[in-house]
């Protein structure tokens, strides 16, 4: 088995609730409540679940673009919550993230060649001007883009295209690990192919890790090794893909896969329709944070809380019905 | 390039075309002063010259364009000179206040917690007191004088900046570009000019062009009230001061010394009506990208 | 289908003046929707969608926007021809809207119930007191929990989810003959969007009403549709029915479509992603818009338009080359070859 790159233990993020004319914290959003996962080297991990369920505050919190409230969070083994300032700004060059929206995600008053730059520019990979726009025409290249755009600003770029230049800008200072919040969701659905496709090109020359995260399954199983799913913010299943589309385990996974609708009109599911909504975070559900929808809930359900653990050969867990 | 765009469409539409006009005429008045009115001599330019010791106003007449004033000075003088010390007035008052503002503001914002507190709550201090009255009282303190009045306008006048600002630094500090930079291993420096002040500024910028124009009214209004240049000095709220006495007219004529009134009064309006043309076109111009 | 057509869209062109140029939204688009069944629309980001629906219910904003040519002819009324005051009785009563997000298209002033009731007094014209009745039980249609207690609720009370049954709610509460759904699942998670399109299914089988569904998920169609136009670039290029359309696509657009996105039961290495992006509206290429895009494009395809023909059996399609890609798709190969890091 290969080393643990990354390591997430206990991890927590809740954002305070501020009301009346004080700002007095008067509730916390749980928005990652103890997850605990690890992603090997040269692996992708995908993370998946509903919007709000905390992906994107996780893979914040690990990069330390939000303050964790507890837990930590280990990468090659050193805990990165530890880390000062300094520490920190030199890690940073490992570890990368790609978001989601490729209009928010870029200076609108930079220029492509500034863009990609500037992680150069602040960790003195090139020596003068001249080197560093030869490193920025290669960055592009490797991504798919000419030179001829280097001097132009993203407004001029269609989505695809800039979100090519955000994977440019996080591969220039060539990280070992890169989180990737949702890079496909704000793409034309032809355009989607285009940027999966680039992900794993770059994964194979560089050897690249990810944390793949996605609300769309399908394009999580095409490009992940394994998977995580995340329900009001914690994980309730981790496993290898094939054995999670194969043997899902618990409840909820269960009912998203089943409730994805397939390109495919002769295929005829047996859907699992969930009743009722997501709940807020600020108020999850006593027990099962699952149960007031769970198709399956029984009498402990309510009342305590499901362990996460190991159902054999890697495959995690979070239900009480597997303790049956 | 985007420079180069404004500025056009600052010229097709008619109104800010109308106050860049203007504008330039005013930039011309200054540059050419000495060959317009050429001072009696180099270091008291700013003197305005007397036609005599007379007391009462005497209308436009050969050698004197604009006529009189109360005291007998100059008006046409005044006038071409006033322009310069409403150039500088404007500059460096707005300049310094925004500037201030600019800084405080982003640090309030950028930082939060307990820096935003003590910034904002000096801020709602300074605000809580009239404009006009505590710049009076501050310039009385310091004395009578233009760079007093000017001490006094930057001190009090960098609140409106601040505040914009710092909302406008809230909301692009949780911007994803923002983020990413951090997520570079970006310093706090960095990160607040790059990308934080260069895509604030332009808001700040228009509140700067309409702030040009008011600034001269309120100097104006600080001179009117005693409290601004000294008596002789070209301003052109002191030609306004002037006509004080004379605005209701005399004997025979309500109309009699118009000339004291209408001519520096035409001048302070231009000058503020175009520079709030230009922000109001401004704004036009930038807000469907600020949305 | 021998069915007489509820609405026939006839060479529809709607365009917009805008300051860089016109945009050519809707260029040129035909179809029919028979009463009881799902037209899917499927097509990328601004291929002209929500602006045929739009034109249909004559909201196009205008200016810029303005129907330039065409036809459309619902019960046999020419829509395009009506004054705003006739078609205001058609808005609401014969033809139904939900938009892609429930927030902005209620009000968030009036309470969900007041909106509803307010719909269904305008155009049945019964007391306040019915009205009211028939809100909470077309609440409850929709699944809507304890709907007496939710019909006084604000929209911000609601959850997306609850919002957009809301929306549903009010467009079906005047039984109307077509239902336009513009991505009404769009902003929804995937298990709410699952209950919203169960719900929309039995909905029509139980009202015997058109829908025309209107998606960028290939998923969602397959899921709904009896019938399918596939857009491109203000264009429809594919048009039959959804069974045809998945075992058969005859258009390249089409089939790199369904080969870009992931299979849940099917592996494979490499997705085939259709090169390059969706040209500017402001900006089309000559001859087929998709030639920018297109492996198979060769002499013809850069200087004419291909029209939408008749391929078999109403297996309508706009291409010179569709033969071309059946020998492909014979020989089981790829169309968009691999380029690996693409230019
Ligand atoms: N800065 C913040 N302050 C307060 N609450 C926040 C903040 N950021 C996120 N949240 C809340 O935390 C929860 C998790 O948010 P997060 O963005 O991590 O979800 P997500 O799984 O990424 O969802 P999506 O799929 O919509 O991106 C949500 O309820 C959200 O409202
Ligand atoms: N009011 C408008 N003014 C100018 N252009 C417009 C206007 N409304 C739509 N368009 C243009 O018309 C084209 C078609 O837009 P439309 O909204 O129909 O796309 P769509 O297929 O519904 O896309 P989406 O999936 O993003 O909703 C786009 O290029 C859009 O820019
Ligand atoms: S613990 Fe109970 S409620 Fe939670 S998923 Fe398992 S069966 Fe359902
Ligand atoms: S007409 Fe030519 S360019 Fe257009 S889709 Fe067919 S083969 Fe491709
Ligand atoms: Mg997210
Ligand atoms: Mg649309």
């Amino acid at each position: 088995m290969a080393e643990n790159l990354l390591e997430v233990n206990n991890l927590k993020k809740y954002f305070p609730v501020k009301a009346g004319i004080f700002k007095r914290t008067v509730a916390h959003v749980k928005a990652v409540d103890d997850i605990s996962f690890a992603v090997e080297e040269g692996e992708t991990l995908g993370l998946v679940g509903e919007s709000g369920c905390g992906k994107s505050t996780t893979g914040r919190t690990i990069l330390r673009l939000l303050e964790a409230t507890a837990g930590e969070v280990l990468f090659e083994g050193k805990n990165v919550m530890e880390l000062d300032k300094k520490e920190m700004r030199a890690i940073r060059r490992d570890m990368q993230i790609i978001f989601q929206d490729p209009y928010a995600s870029l200076n609108p008053r930079m220029t492509v060649a500034d863009i990609v730059g500037e992680p150069l520019d602040i960790h003195n990979l090139a020596k003068n001007k001249k080197e560093r726009n030869e490193k920025v025409k290669e960055i592009l290249e490797n991504v798919g883009l000419g030179a001829e755009y280097m001097n132009r600003y993203p407004h001029e770029f269609s989505g695809g295209q800039r979100q090519r230049i955000g994977v440019a800008r996080a591969l220039a200072v060539d990280p070992k690990l890169i989180i990737a919040d949702e890079p496909v969701s704000a793409l034309d659905v032809s355009v989607q192919a285009q940027v999966v496709n680039l992900l794993q090109d770059l994964q194979k020359e560089y050897g690249l890790t990810y944390l793949f995260i996605a609300h769309d399954l399908s394009v999580v199983k095409h490009i992940s090794d394994r998977v995580a799913v995340m329900y009001l913010g914690k994980l309730v299943e981790l496993t290898d893909k094939k054995e999670l589309f194969r043997n899902p385990m618990h409840p909820y996974t269960q009912s998203l896969l089943s409730a994805i609708p397939e390109a495919d009109p002769k295929k005829k599911k047996d859907r699992i329709i969930l009743e009722g909504d997501v709940p807020s975070p600020v108020d999850p559900p006593s027990g099962c944070r699952f149960h007031p929808r769970c198709p399956k809930a029984f009498e402990p359900c309510p009342v305590k809380e499901p362990e996460f653990k190991e159902y054999g050969d890697g495959h995690f867990a979070a239900c009480h019905l597997l303790d049956q | 390039m985007e420079w180069k765009e404004i500025l056009t469409r600052l010229i097709k539409n008619k109104l800010s075309l109308f106050g860049l006009i203007i504008i330039l005429f005013f930039v011309l008045v200054a540059v050419f002063a000495p060959y317009l009115a050429p001072p009696r001599s180099p270091e008291d330019a700013y003197e305005i010259p007397r036609a005599g010791w007379q007391v009462e106003p005497q209308p436009p007449r050969e050698g004197y364009l604009f006529g009189t004033a109360q005291g007998s000075y100059d008006i046409f003088y005044g006038m071409v000179w006033g322009t310069r010390t409403a150039f500088r007035i404007g500059v460096i008052v707005v300049g310094l206040s925004s500037l201030f503002g600019i800084i405080i503001g982003t640090l309030s914002a950028y930082y939060g917690g307990i820096i935003d507190e003590f910034f904002m709550r000096i801020t709602d201090v300074f605000m809580s007191i009239p404009f006009l009255v505590a710049a009076m009282v501050l310039t009385t303190i310091l004395g009578k004088g233009l760079d007093n009045v000017m001490i006094a306008l930057v001190t009090f006048g960098w609140m409106g900046t601040a505040r914009l600002m710092r909302s406008q630094v809230l909301e692009i500090k949780n911007e994803e570009f923002v983020q990413a930079s951090i997520a570079l291993g970006a310093s706090d420096t960095r990160i607040i000019f790059k990308h934080i002040i260069a895509n604030c500024i332009f808001p700040v910028l228009i509140q700067a062009f309409m702030r040009m124009g008011s600034m001269v009214i309120t100097a104006s209004a600080l001179s009117f009230l005693g409290v601004g240049a000294p008596e002789g000095y070209a301003d052109w709220g002191q030609m306004i001061t002037f006509a004080r006495d004379w605005i209701l007219g005399g004997q025979g004529s309500a109309l009699k010394y118009w000339y004291t009134v209408v001519i520096p009064g035409t001048a302070i309006m231009l000058f503020s009506l175009s520079w709030n043309l230009i922000g109001d076109a401004f704004r036009d111009i930038l807000d469907p990208k600020l949305n | 289908m021998s069915k007489e057509a509820l609405v026939e869209v006839k060479n529809l062109k709607t365009y917009f003046y805008t300051e860089e140029g016109v945009v050519k939204a809707v260029d040129g688009v035909d179809y029919e929707i028979y009463p009881g069944e799902t037209l899917g629309i499927v097509g990328e980001s601004g291929c002209g969608k929500s602006v045929t629906s739009l034109s249909i219910m004559r909201l196009v904003e205008s200016p810029p926007g303005r129907i330039e040519a065409g036809e459309i002819n619902f019960k046999g009324t020419d829509l395009t021809k009506l004054s705003e005051k006739e078609m205001r009785k058609i808005r609401g009563n014969d033809i139904s809207m939900i938009f892609q997000e429930p927030m902005t298209s209620l009000n968030p002033v009036y309470t969900v119930g007041d909106q509803i009731i307010e719909a269904i007094t305008l155009h049945k014209g019964v007391k306040r007191k019915e009205a009211r009745r028939q809100a909470i039980e077309m609440l409850q249609k929709v699944g809507i929990p304890l709907p007496e207690q939710r019909v006084d609720e604000y929209p911000h009370q609601l959850s997306g989810g609850m919002r957009q049954r809301v929306m549903i709610a009010m467009a079906l509460s005047c039984d109307p003959q077509l239902l336009i759904a513009d991505e009404p699942t769009t902003a929804l998670d995937v298990t709410i969007q699952a209950q919203i399109l169960e719900l929309m299914n039995s909905l029509k089988e139980s009202y015997g009403m058109a829908i025309m569904m209107i998606t960028h998920d290939l998923g969602v169609i397959a899921e709904v549709s009896d019938r399918v136009a596939v857009m491109y670039a203000g264009k429809v290029v594919e048009y039959t029915d959804v069974d045809t359309l998945f075992d058969d696509p005859k258009h390249p657009y089409t089939w790199g479509l369904m080969n870009s996105i992931p299979k849940l039961d099917k592996d494979v290495d490499r997705l085939e992603a259709i090169p390059g992006s969706v040209p500017s509206p402001l900006n089309f290429p000559e001859g087929c818009k998709f030639n920018t895009r297109c492996p198979l494009a060769k002499g013809k395809c850069y200087d004419v338009e291909p029209p939408l023909e008749d391929t078999d059996g109403g297996h309508m399609v706009r291409c010179w080359r569709y033969e071309h890609l059946e020998e492909i798709k014979k020989r089981g190969e790829r169309i968009y070859e691999d380029r690996g890091v693409q230019k």
